[in-house]
């Protein structure tokens, strides 16, 4: 086992995973002495029924005060400050978020204002501006890719100044993040498919990247194994809630492990595209995770070896020469993405040139590709990739990626 | 009887007086790679005039300064931060491992990846004074050396490597 | 995977070289301004206390340091925390350093009172002051759990837990043998029944993590270890990263035991340490753990759901899936008794091999294997 010098791991979230787990919400909020929440969610969640079965859940100890559902799909500054005017004028004490990585992401910067008695969420930008706890915050996510609920960080747009803040702090880490199956089983086939690429290319970044160390790794084993052996039965099977469970478990195990050592090119790629053309952040990753694993092969060719056993177990790994291994997990990650691409009736992205919104329109034109390189040179994940990418690398990746055709290797730049 | 003591916190006077002087010779060579880099100066093109960044570390430095000014001239500004607003700051978390780094004990990007180092202020504009910090080593040390500091040693051009790199050095030390 | 399943693990663990470093910005962001330092005379001797202040200057951080030389110090550090007005608590050493301080951390903010009754889970309400663990040896787990012992009472709260755990080279101690076999083997049953035994996957890659930590320093070290006591040394070059990861190790068995806390490994060592209160190299709570681990898994080859599964954080990716699914249970014991045997070697006199022949008579042995079921893995 290979250690790093020096690295950090921490995960201060309660974590309860489980069919009822929502269920547990109301002792969880009265042991923290909270019993008048706000609930922050958005309009999908509403319609998919789920803020309802959350009302169900919880009982006579606990009385929501408000339901706020217009969170819209990127966090704002503006959505923020009317959330938290909106918690002190009914009185709350805690928050419960119900939904994806916006919901997360505006309920953590509520409670930023809320419990700082703040009207001015930008005092508080960057890394450890907070200094005292927040209320509590109970995270209930409704996609199983983020893994926002076991984060310590926020993003939120200014749209004003054109610009995303990003909020570090551990105190910005939910009290608990509750895993209830309830909460995916109407995810429709592409999104369960899209999410779950997310936070596998979370849990296998997380392995590779350079802020890699022994528990990130376990962590992202973990998830990898849930996310290989559950994606595609669920996708055959919706309403398989042990899949679901372990698909949200895997997402959250792979948050935890990606906190802790940070992800690499194919998010700094990944948030590039979605920043230019308003791509789902969890088709990207699909689509760029093979491209990400094939550019960093050369250094971190033991590591991707590593990686086959929970994705495609031990009869695979066992079979393959320790040379082929690497470039086998590569080739997995290809045909899981060619798998939910047939599994959903084509609506999986297998290239960026795939990649659709609802009336069918590609969202990724090639004469996009390089305003895409080079706002990815902007993104922080860079650094944490075990190889140098610079404007002509992030385009070439593009290009391959683009098409759907394998990675030149010998173009790739080895310093 | 349980046996009790204070110990203030003390300072490394040596360990600051070397970092002050590197960061003091790596404020004006990024001022002066600004002036004659083509790599520098297109990083620096994206940036905003008025635009000031500090390198340095937590809680009281030592920093450097830099700064394009109104008229887009790139500037060292010296090791002080209270008199000025500063839009970015890079910061390592604390002096010792800041010395780490300038001591070539361990380069920007492996600090960065064990938590070593904070940002405040806008990413993007992070990177890019990241990605010139890695062109100034370049330029300053080595190759042995600068292998160690940065990711991926760069393929420049002959002139990129010898004329330009002694532009530096010279306006470096003549502060131009 | 188990129906429900809970996992909370408030600390963060900082480890390896120049961790200390980045305590001062650490202790800033969770706003503890003025930390008080306990430690232990073993570890004053040693000047670990310089390698903490040395992080610290150029930082403004002043620190008390406050050395315990007998139990019975309790009532004079808390007045000093309260008198000179500290915010936060560093704990620089293991065991009563670390009971202490919990017990301190819980006195400020809930009272001296609190301290005169046992408190069970949920009943110490509230986060408490920022607490910093660093250990100078490794230990056996109880440091991070979320629990102390203190006045013959016993305080269960996740709230007790530190919330950042500082494990570094330049802080361990040198360490005798026994202690070193008693905390690998200690960490590794507990770290290996949990994986095996819990459904719960955030407990398993902790475990997992555990496990590969022991099995990467244990026997190294079990075979460089000094047979003295060294406590009052620092530990040479070459075992202080070994003792580090081994405190690692010991770190990750107490997160695991906070979050499976009816471990029966844990059980059958706590009765076996009320038996043999001092242990040593050939006898010691850890080996009465490891034994009652191997006594466990031959029991339980049919209904250990992950049995299996443990061979791969035991040996590495390629023996795992060399060996076929149904043989890999029995790969599993045998690396275990393989690392017992190999361990017992470098024992002089070598170690019991089975709980028969640790010297316990048949009552004790049959009071401990009692302990060893699964009523539903």
């Amino acid at each position: 086992m290979v250690t790093p010098d020096y690295y950090e791991f921490g995960s201060r979230a309660h974590i309860i995973a489980g069919h009822g787990a929502i269920e547990q919400i109301p002792g969880l909020l009265s042991s923290m002495g909270a019993q008048n929440p706000m609930v922050i969610t958005d309009q999908g969640v509403v319609r998919a029924g789920l803020v309802d079965i959350l009302l169900q859940a919880l009982d006579s100890r606990i009385t929501v005060k408000t339901i706020q559902d217009d969170v819209p799909a990127d966090s704002d500054l503006k959505t923020v400050h009317t959330l938290a005017g909106q918690y002190r004028k009914y009185g709350c004490n805690a928050i419960i978020a119900l939904g994806g990585g916006s919901v997360m992401d505006t309920a953590k910067g509520v409670n930023i204002l809320v419990s700082a008695s703040s009207d001015n969420l930008l005092a508080f930008s960057g890394a450890n501006a907070l200094t005292h706890a927040l209320n509590p915050l109970v995270a209930v996510p409704t996609t199983a890719g983020t893994g926002s609920e076991v984060t310590q960080v926020a993003v939120i747009s200014d749209p004003d100044n054109l610009r995303k803040l990003l909020f570090t702090s551990g105190f910005l880490m939910p009290d608990a993040a509750v895993l209830d199956p309830r909460m995916t089983l109407t995810l429709p086939a592409p999104v369960t498919a899209s999410t779950a690429m997310d936070a596998l290319s979370h849990a296998v970044e997380a392995c590779l990247c350079m802020g890699r160390n022994p528990l990130s790794t376990a962590h992202a084993h973990e998830a990898i194994a849930l996310i290989s052996h559950n994606l595609v039965p669920v996708i055959r099977q919706p309403d398989h809630k042990p899949g679901r469970l372990a698909l949200a478990t895997g997402a959250a195990l792979a948050g935890m492990a990606f906190s802790n050592s940070m992800v690499g090119m194919v998010h700094t790629l990944g948030h590039a595209v979605g920043s230019v053309c308003h791509a789902a952040h969890g088709t990207c990753m699909a689509v760029l995770l093979p491209y990400g694993m094939a550019y960093n092969l050369h250094k971190t060719q033991h590591l991707l070896a590593d990686l086959l056993l929970p994705m495609a177990g031990a009869d695979v790994y066992a079979r393959t020469h320790p040379a082929e291994r690497a470039q086998k997990a590569i080739d997995w990650i290809h045909r899981m993405n060619q798998r939910l691409h047939q599994a959903t009736a084509g609506a999986h992205a297998v290239c960026l040139r795939d990649i659709k919104n609802q009336d069918g329109k590609g969202l990724v034109p090639r004469h996009l590709l390089p305003r895409i390189a080079h706002t990815a040179l902007g993104d922080g994940s860079i650094f944490y990739n075990p190889e140098d990418l610079d404007y002509d690398d992030c385009l070439m990746v593009l290009e391959a990626a683009f098409d759907g055709a394998l990675l030149d290797l010998s173009r790739v730049k080895k310093g | 009887m349980t046996d009790f003591m204070e110990i203030p916190p003390g300072r490394h006077y040596m360990k600051r007086w070397y970092l002050s002087c590197m960061l003091w010779f790596f404020g004006r060579a990024i001022q002066a790679a600004a002036r004659v880099d083509d790599g520098v100066k297109s990083e620096f093109a994206a940036m905003p005039d008025n635009f000031t960044f500090c390198l340095g570390a937590f809680p009281s430095g030592p920093y450097m300064v830099v700064g394009k000014d109104a008229r887009g001239r790139v500037r060292y500004l010296g090791s002080c931060i209270s008199d000025r607003t500063i839009h970015l700051h890079l910061m390592f978390k604390n002096p010792a491992l800041l010395f780490r780094v300038f001591a070539f004990q361990e380069s920007t990007s492996v600090a960065n990846a064990r938590n070593r180092l904070y940002v405040h202020g806008d990413v993007p504009q992070a990177c890019a004074v990241v990605r010139i910090m890695d062109m100034i080593q370049v330029f300053l040390l080595p190759k042995f050396l600068a292998k160690r500091a940065v990711k991926r040693y760069p393929a420049w051009p002959l002139k990129r490597r010898t004329l330009v790199r002694a532009q530096v050095y010279v306006r470096a030390f003549a502060g131009l | 995977m188990t129906a429900l399943n809970h996992f909370l693990c408030r600390t963060k663990t900082a480890f390896g070289t120049h961790a200390l470093d980045h305590l001062p910005f650490d202790l800033s962001g969770m706003n503890a301004r003025k930390p008080i330092v306990i430690t232990d005379q073993a570890a004053r001797d040693a000047g670990v206390h310089l390698a903490l202040a040395g992080a610290c200057r150029d930082t403004h951080l002043a620190l008390g340091l406050a050395t315990l030389t007998d139990a019975g110090d309790f009532e004079t550090l808390y007045h000093l925390f309260v008198d000179k007005g500290y915010d936060s608590i560093i704990a620089l050493g293991t065991g009563l350093v670390v009971q202490t301080a919990k017990a301190l951390n819980l006195a400020v903010c809930l009272g001296p009172e609190r301290l005169r009754s046992p408190a069970g889970p949920g009943q110490i309400k509230g986060p408490l002051l920022p607490l910093v663990y660093i250990p100078t040896h490794p230990e056996t787990g109880q440091d991070t759990a979320g629990e102390t012992f203190f006045s013959g009472y016993c305080f269960v709260s996740a709230n007790l837990m530190p919330d950042i755990a500082v494990i570094t080279a330049e802080t361990m101690l040198g360490t005798p043998q026994a202690a070193v076999l008693d905390s690998g083997l200690s960490s590794l049953a507990t770290c290996c029944e949990a994986f095996a035994f819990s459904g719960n996957p955030f407990v398993r890659s902790y475990a997992d993590a555990g496990i590969r930590l022991v099995m990467d320093t244990l026997l190294f070290l079990a075979q460089q270890s000094d047979h003295g006591d060294l406590l009052c040394q620092k530990a040479g070059k070459n075992r202080q990263l070994p003792l580090a990861k081994l405190a690692h190790a010991a770190a990750v068995s107490g997160y695991i035991q906070s979050n499976f806390p009816d471990l029966k490994t844990r059980q059958a060592g706590a009765h076996f340490t009320a038996l043999h209160p001092a242990p040593s190299a050939s006898l010691s709570s850890g080996l009465c753990m490891a034994l009652a681990l191997v006594h466990l898994f031959e029991n339980s080859k049919d209904t250990c759901p992950w049995l299996g599964k443990l061979l791969l954080p035991l040996t590495d990716a390629a023996y795992y899936a060399g060996v076929p699914g149904p043989g890999q249970p029995d790969a599993a014991v045998r690396v275990i008794r393989k690392l017992l045997h190999a361990l017992s070697e470098t024992v002089p006199g070598g170690m019991p091999k089975t709980l028969d022949a640790a010297g316990l008579t048949p009552r004790q042995i049959s009071q401990i294997t009692d302990l060893l079921t699964y009523a539903q893995p």
